[in-house]
């Protein structure tokens, strides 16, 4: 009876909160969208050639993205889970992982301003076009692939791999045990590469390229405004979205079935050689493209026309109000996390619908979600709210609450049951098992949700976008600003400060996690 | 020789387990190597295998250098042999059916499989994946699994340890069986000396770094070391409640 009051407990306050932050808005979008003036225009403008071949278009770039990252992303992962542990494969590593924290526009703003903005034929005409797009999202979330399925291949079933290296050859082994077992960890992250692909805003402005995602900004923007044509062009993502959302729960829950109880590397030997030679080639050129992109917005940054410490200086505001952001979404993600997380992770039955709306959050476009948050809270009544910074946290927690949600999960997942019972037993308060055993245990797991929170707050584009208030301009916001109309040396040095923040944040994390472990 | 070690050391996580140890493995015999834990029994099944690089020695099958040291001349699935793990080491995406036709390749004929199935008593279940399987039916598709090549050595790494009593009883009887309808090399690691009494006609008694006993099975009880005189009386302390129904 108790446990079964807890688990309505959690359904209901997850569930509340995906109400709240999510559902809530889509559903002031819809109905927004019901509005129209022109209802009977709808399904002729959704259907016309135009609008289907941009869709189209779009979907095509998406698929292309996850498809090269999965061809990327899977070979890297398993070179890395077969025990490279060098300082260079970590180096590698690590500057092929970067670009997954960073706004992808800032990669891309480096590549452009590599090329020079040349023209077409000269070397510019491919990235200027899908091409440039499918290969700048792929560098910034190819390591989204990598990381999944990383983890995942490192709880694979050790004697599972060695019964079957038992049996046959490295290539059939690799083939039909290894891939198979990692399909849901690729799947999951390629559904998700998608579909940050297709809301992505900032990338495909700057490459001058067609993208729904974008004709649904624009009709925000100052000078052809129109709102209900916006919220339209939003009903074709919300409801991919809610596919993929759905398809990634499903394969969520695939997935905790097919992980063995052992985290170990996998043996160099049980894998075939030319696959890890791959993966050790793919690193070299993922960083390499990295450091080209970085490299070049740090000359640039540093030396170039309009840049120097001066321009660093002038995007100070703008990464004030950065951290100001993302530190209140961090804290409100982390006070909602925490608990939540620990609920979720010691309730016996799966929080799957309840958790479901937070999902969703995550894969719809941030513009999309933003633009419903406008939709529900742009009214006099509610101007306190709208007017200031208040409703930009929103759309920033409502964005990516279900990510610190699920690192404090997994966190606290890994916590014996002995230990919250061993903590009952002497009769203390809750209060003071809290401060004194949960707490401390807890640090690492409330470490790593918050700094994921600031991380993703930090390199927010599509939902600030809409959301930030007079005044209020977050870096990523001024580089793309500064980009239309400034010198490369003073947009490369707004980018070089967000480089060097998110940076350093990395590095924080590494390095307290790294306390922490030596303490334990 | 089946399987001959020669002056073979091994070691894990950088401590020496055994030293220089010169072992032969005849063709269809049955041997238990036994041990408390940490004295390196598994990892010895391991380096046989080819799953694991020896510090030091040679480790040859059938006449043939499998391994040299760190060298690993022969790829695992080219040594004629087969393991069933003590964590079993089932596919989670695989049914019976496609375990046993992964295992066994190719070539194999489909009534070899069908005839496996059949002597462990799990013909109807082929379909069936591990998740749907109990403990006991896991443990025999392991065992079949890893009789699916026809192999001419078999390596059991403790596999029964966490079954209880009577199933561990029923597959004890299975292997012995298996063994004789087919005659392959066992070599099977444990800690239970019951269960090395019933499988094995050799048995080796593993110390830290060293072998304290190796002869055959029925003077093992005989035999005067410290170890094994521990080792005898928890056999007593498992035999007698056995041996008078009590268990």
């Amino acid at each position: 009876m108790k446990r079964a009051f807890h688990q309505l407990r959690l359904s209901f306050l997850l569930s509340g909160f995906g109400l709240l932050l999510v559902l809530l808005p889509v559903g002031f979008l819809l109905l927004g969208s019901l509005a129209t003036r022109e209802p009977q225009a709808v399904p002729k403008w959704l259907l016309s050639s135009g609008s289907l071949e941009l869709l189209l278009r779009s979907l095509l770039v998406a698929g292309a993205t996850s498809l090269l990252s999965l061809l990327l992303g899977v070979p890297l992962a398993l070179w890395w889970v077969a025990g490279h542990k060098r300082r260079w494969a970590r180096l590698l590593l690590g500057l092929h992982l970067l670009p997954l924290s960073l706004p992808p526009y800032t990669v891309a703003l480096g590549f452009a301003q590599l090329l020079g903005r040349l023209a077409p034929g000269a070397g510019a005409g491919f990235f200027y076009g899908p091409g440039g797009l499918t290969l700048v999202m792929t560098i910034c979330l190819s390591p989204l692939v990598t990381l999944l399925v990383a983890a995942f291949a490192a709880r694979l079933d050790g004697a599972a791999l060695e019964a079957a290296a038992l049996s046959r050859a490295p290539a059939p082994v690799l083939l039909r045990i290894v891939l198979p077992a990692l399909l849901p960890a690729a799947a999951l992250a390629a559904l998700v590469v998608f579909v940050l692909t297709l809301g992505e805003v900032a990338v495909p402005q700057l490459l001058r390229t067609p993208s729904w995602a974008v004709t649904v900004f624009s009709r925000l923007a100052d000078l052809s405004y129109a709102p209900a044509q916006a919220t339209l062009r939003c009903l074709p993502l919300l409801f991919i979205a809610a596919l993929v959302a759905a398809a990634c729960q499903h394969i969520d829950r695939r997935a905790r079935g097919s992980l063995g109880l052992r985290v170990r590397r996998i043996a160099p030997a049980l894998l075939p050689s030319g696959l890890l030679w791959a993966g050790r080639l793919l690193a070299v050129l993922l960083a390499l493209a990295t450091v080209l992109s970085l490299a070049t917005l740090a000359t640039n940054g540093i030396a170039g026309p309009g840049g120097g410490l001066g321009a660093l200086a002038a995007s100070l505001p703008a990464l004030a109000n950065s951290l100001t952001y993302a530190t209140t979404a961090a804290l409100v993600m982390l006070v909602v996390a925490a608990p939540l997380g620990f609920y979720w992770s010691h309730s016996r039955a799966p929080a799957t619908l309840a958790t479901l709306p937070l999902l969703l959050g995550l894969v719809l476009p941030g513009v999309v979600l933003a633009l419903g948050l406008v939709i529900q809270w742009n009214r006099p009544a509610t101007s306190w709210l709208y007017g200031g910074t208040t409703v930009a946290v929103l759309g920033l927690v409502g964005h990516y609450l279900y990510l610190p949600l699920r690192a404090a999960k997994l966190g606290f997942d890994r916590f014996p049951r002995a230990w919250i019972d061993a903590a009952r037993l002497p009769g203390r308060g809750p209060w003071q098992r809290l401060r004194t055993i949960y707490l401390p245990l807890s640090r690492r797991v409330l470490l790593t949700a918050g700094l994921l929170g600031l991380l993703l707050g930090l390199r927010d584009v599509d939902t600030l976008i809409v959301l930030y208030p007079p005044g209020g301009q977050t870096l990523t916001i001024r580089t793309l600003t500064l980009e239309a109309n400034s010198p490369a040396g003073l947009t490369a040095a707004a980018a070089l400060l967000q480089v060097g923040t998110t940076a350093t944040l990395l590095w924080l994390l590494a390095h307290l996690r790294g306390i922490m472990e030596g303490r334990k | 020789m089946s399987i001959r070690l020669e002056k073979l050391e091994i070691a894990a996580g950088g401590r020496k387990l055994l030293g220089s140890l010169d072992l032969s493995f005849a063709a269809a015999s049955r041997t238990a190597i036994l041990g408390v834990s940490g004295t390196g029994k598994t990892t010895l099944l391991r380096t046989i295998a080819g799953l694991q690089v020896a510090a030091s020695g040679r480790v040859w099958i059938d006449d043939q250098l499998v391994t040299d040291g760190a060298r690993v001349p022969v790829a695992p699935h080219r040594r004629g042999l087969a393991m069933v793990f003590q964590d079993l080491g089932l596919w989670p995406h695989l049914t019976i059916s496609e375990h046993l036709r992964f295992a066994a390749g190719p070539q194999t004929p489909a009534g070899w499989l069908q005839e496996l199935v059949t002597v462990v008593g799990l013909d109807g279940l082929q379909k069936r994946r591990p998740a749907s399987l109990s403990g006991g039916e896991q443990q025999r598709l392991a065992l079949i699994r890893a009789l699916a090549s026809r192999p001419r050595r078999l390596l059991l790494d403790e596999p029964f340890t966490s079954l209880d009593l009577v199933l561990r009883q029923g597959l004890c009887e299975l292997v012995d069986e298996l063994q004789r309808r087919y005659g392959f090399t066992l070599l099977l690691v444990t800690h239970d000396p019951l269960e090395a009494l019933r499988l094995a006609e050799r048995v080796i008694l593993l110390g830290p770094g060293e072998i304290l006993w190796d002869g055959p099975a029925g003077e093992f009880r005989s035999a005067q070391t410290e170890q094994l005189a521990d080792l005898n009386r928890a056999l007593e302390r498992w035999t007698a409640p056995v041996m008078s129904g009590r268990r």
